[in-house]
């Protein structure tokens, strides 16, 4: 039995020209026999490979309907996508953020499965162990996040279209899907798979490193925290040596002039890591202003109707609420 | 037989010029593959009378279409479905124009268009900004039974319908074209107002072919309910669609930038696969899509999707037929999204000249040259 939904499948290819065409040819066949209706969005991130003729040739005998996103250079993971999202028009949307993810037919339907089981983000994390760095950057964002991350790695996602535009609502610049989609609110259930090969992003390390560094940025507040931190200790510090000079000035033989000076560079500095502090708080703003984030999601909102209610304690009917007054009316 | 004029094609161009060359008393004769007129892309369209708003990318073409806008209309009262809203909207993303662009572009050409809430109608996520403008909806077979009458009021007009060219050869002032059944017609004008067979026409004349590609397009007819049947909106500009009224029969065409083509063709006489199942139609000759037996499957599903995302809820459509036929679209104007109409004198003694527009209201391109 197909599923009478519509499916939008993207999947992302840098340089995979000869693995595209066996690609396609397996989703199409997973999608073509698991719902009514289907179209698959391949985004062809700046290729320098013969990708998108691939595509063109391997569209031939496809069930549905194919597009192809050629970028005109090498845009990364997250823009890529990020066009595909908004070219997608599926009721629920499949992201694979690389076409060599070698999921089984049958866990991408166990995705949907979960998805029309109550989730609106199913994600699939390879079970073959996390290279140790990935390792200790996810233990160290999901601590210093503000917001509940628990982030880990995902190599291929299921979306229904409200969180999708919940998600693309963000106006956020940097866009890092994973933690844009735990920030929409909506219930997210993480799917474990075998995989045979380790997981691996294909990046160099510093673009690995670039990322990791812009997703602790964008996602904790740990930088401002530390600049609130440390200025207000060098301020403290500073005052504590201000009030150390005039003690020695008092109290103690000290060479002429240096109770000056340094009662000035005390006064100076506490000044301006007092001023830094305030500015760190400004910027804070700024930077929460530039993000527009909205300011509350709601995962849910109950409402319990005066019928049902009242049906519960027992009441029944219009008649019954409404008998009249038993107390005469003054 | 001779005639002062023969006519190729009898849908709205090929009907328009038998009745203007009938009245000024020219014997004419419009020989139509058809068994009757309108068969086609005359029919087969968004049954939209364009102000221009459609080429906020091609000025020229915007203000010639808006030119024609209301003569088209005052010509034509009984045929037009006024009794809609006319919403124009711009997609946030993807967008070739964004909304004071498109803005600056119709108080250039001229063209009235007022701001409204964009989510009475959209999902304003996706919508950048709405327009109400005017525009209507013409009837295409009022349309084709008007022109119809007019041109057999003159008295002068005959036709041949049914007709295949088996050949035509020039012959001192005259052309001779022989037709099926041994029907032989000579005139001294001959009008190309074919549309998707407009190359074919002009190689069997012996003259160079223009540069066209040619697409297979389905216009959907949907039944809609609530305020959608009130409103026609069409999602610019870019991949996206429009629907709207379709005449005054009571339901609202689908169609979409990326969906309504289904196949192409890029050689000068079209070329496709599914002419392997219908004998009849060949590069040489094409028969009729919307009656085809290898006609494609719908697109339906695909268009209903991208309404869905982009309309507001409660917004929904049926499905109720298909139609098909073929468009040629100029290639030089793919670039500008120009649609400007060709018109082309190729001989004078005997005068041959050939009309290729895709637009019904700009029909009165037709005066200048004939």
């Amino acid at each position: 039995m197909k599923y009478k939904v519509f499916v939008s499948f993207i999947a992302y290819t840098h340089n995979g020209g000869s693995r595209v065409a066996g690609f396609l040819k397996s989703v199409d066949a997973f999608l073509s026999s698991t719902f009514e209706c289907h179209e698959i969005i391949i985004v062809n991130d700046g290729s320098t490979d013969s990708t998108a003729s691939e595509v063109e040739s391997a569209s031939a005998g496809l069930n549905g309907n194919l597009i192809l996103i050629n970028l005109p250079w090498r845009h990364g993971l997250e823009p890529a996508m990020t066009a595909g999202l908004h070219k997608s028009v599926g009721d629920f949307v499949y992201e694979m953020d690389s076409i060599d993810t070698d999921c089984a037919e049958e866990f991408l339907r166990g995705m949907f499965e979960a998805a029309v089981g109550g989730f609106d983000i199913v994600a699939g994390v390879p079970e073959a162990a996390q290279s140790m760095t990935s390792r200790l950057f996810y233990r160290f964002i999901n601590r210093v996040s503000y917001a509940d991350l628990h982030m880990t790695s995902e190599t291929v996602r299921l979306v229904s279209r409200r969180a999708i535009n919940a998600m693309l609502n963000l106006k956020e610049k940097f866009r890092y899907r994973k933690a844009l989609y735990l920030l929409t609110g909506y219930p997210k259930k993480n799917l474990l798979y075998r995989s045979p090969s380790r997981g691996r992003s294909g990046r160099p390390w510093y673009e690995d490193l670039d990322l990791a560094l812009d997703i602790v940025i964008g996602y904790s507040n740990i930088g401002i925290k530390l600049i609130h931190f440390l200025s207000a200790a060098l301020f403290l510090f500073s005052l504590a040596i201000g009030g150390w000079a005039i003690y020695g000035w008092f109290f103690e033989n000290v060479v002429e002039g240096w109770t000056a000076i340094m009662v000035f560079l005390s006064c100076v500095f506490s000044g301006l890591f007092f001023i830094l502090g305030m500015l760190g708080e400004y910027i804070l703003r700024i930077l929460n202003e530039v993000k527009g984030r909205p300011y509350y999601t709601v995962s849910s909102v109950k409402v319990f109707s005066e019928t049902a209610n009242a049906a519960k304690a027992g009441r029944v009917g219009r008649l019954e609420r409404d008998s009249p007054a038993t107390e005469p009316s003054r | 037989m001779r005639y002062d004029h023969l006519i190729l094609g009898a849908g709205i161009y090929g009907l328009y010029a038998a009745a203007l060359l009938g009245k000024k008393g020219l014997k004419v004769l419009v020989a139509e593959y058809e068994d009757g007129p309108f068969r086609r892309a005359s029919w087969i369209n968004q049954a939209r009378v364009h102000h221009g708003y459609h080429y906020p990318r091609s000025v020229s073409t915007a203000r010639r279409t808006a030119m024609y806008y209301r003569r088209f209309n005052a010509d034509f009262p009984f045929a037009i479905n006024r009794s809609f809203r006319k919403i124009y909207a711009l997609s946030s993303v993807g967008s070739l124009t964004n909304a004071p662009q498109f803005l600056k572009f119709c108080v250039h050409v001229g063209i009235p268009a007022i701001e409204i809430n964009a989510a009475a109608y959209f999902n304003p996520q996706y919508v950048e900004a709405a327009f109400e403008t005017e525009e209507y909806a013409f009837d295409p077979f009022a349309v084709r039974d008007a022109l119809m009458e007019r041109a057999k009021e003159t008295g002068k007009v005959d036709f041949l319908f049914g007709a295949r060219i088996l050949g035509a050869e020039r012959q001192g002032r005259v052309y001779s074209v022989a037709f099926n059944e041994g029907r032989k017609v000579e005139a001294p004008a001959v009008l190309n107002a074919t549309y998707s067979s407009t190359n074919q026409v002009l190689s069997k004349f012996g003259f160079q072919p223009m540069n066209i590609k040619y697409e297979i397009c389905e216009v959907i007819m949907v039944g809609v309910g609530g305020r959608l049947k009130e409103a026609g909106l069409t999602v610019m500009d870019g991949q996206f669609f429009s629907v709207m009224p379709f005449g005054l029969a009571g339901s609202h065409s689908l169609t979409s930038v990326a969906f309504t083509p289904h196949l192409s063709s890029y050689e000068k006489l079209p070329v496709f696969r599914c002419q392997e199942r219908n004998t009849e139609c060949t590069p040489g000759q094409l028969a009729n899509c919307n009656t085809c037996p290898a006609r494609p499957e719908t697109a339906f599903p695909y268009m209903n999707q991208l309404a869905k995302k982009y309309l507001a809820a409660g917004m929904e459509m049926g499905y109720e037929s298909s139609l098909f036929a073929i468009k040629p679209i100029l290639l030089a104007a793919e670039l500008d999204d120009s649609r400007p109409t060709i018109t082309m004198r190729l001989s004078d003694e005997p005068s041959f000249v050939s009309v290729l527009s895709g637009k019904i209201n700009t029909v009165y391109d037709l005066d200048e040259v004939l």
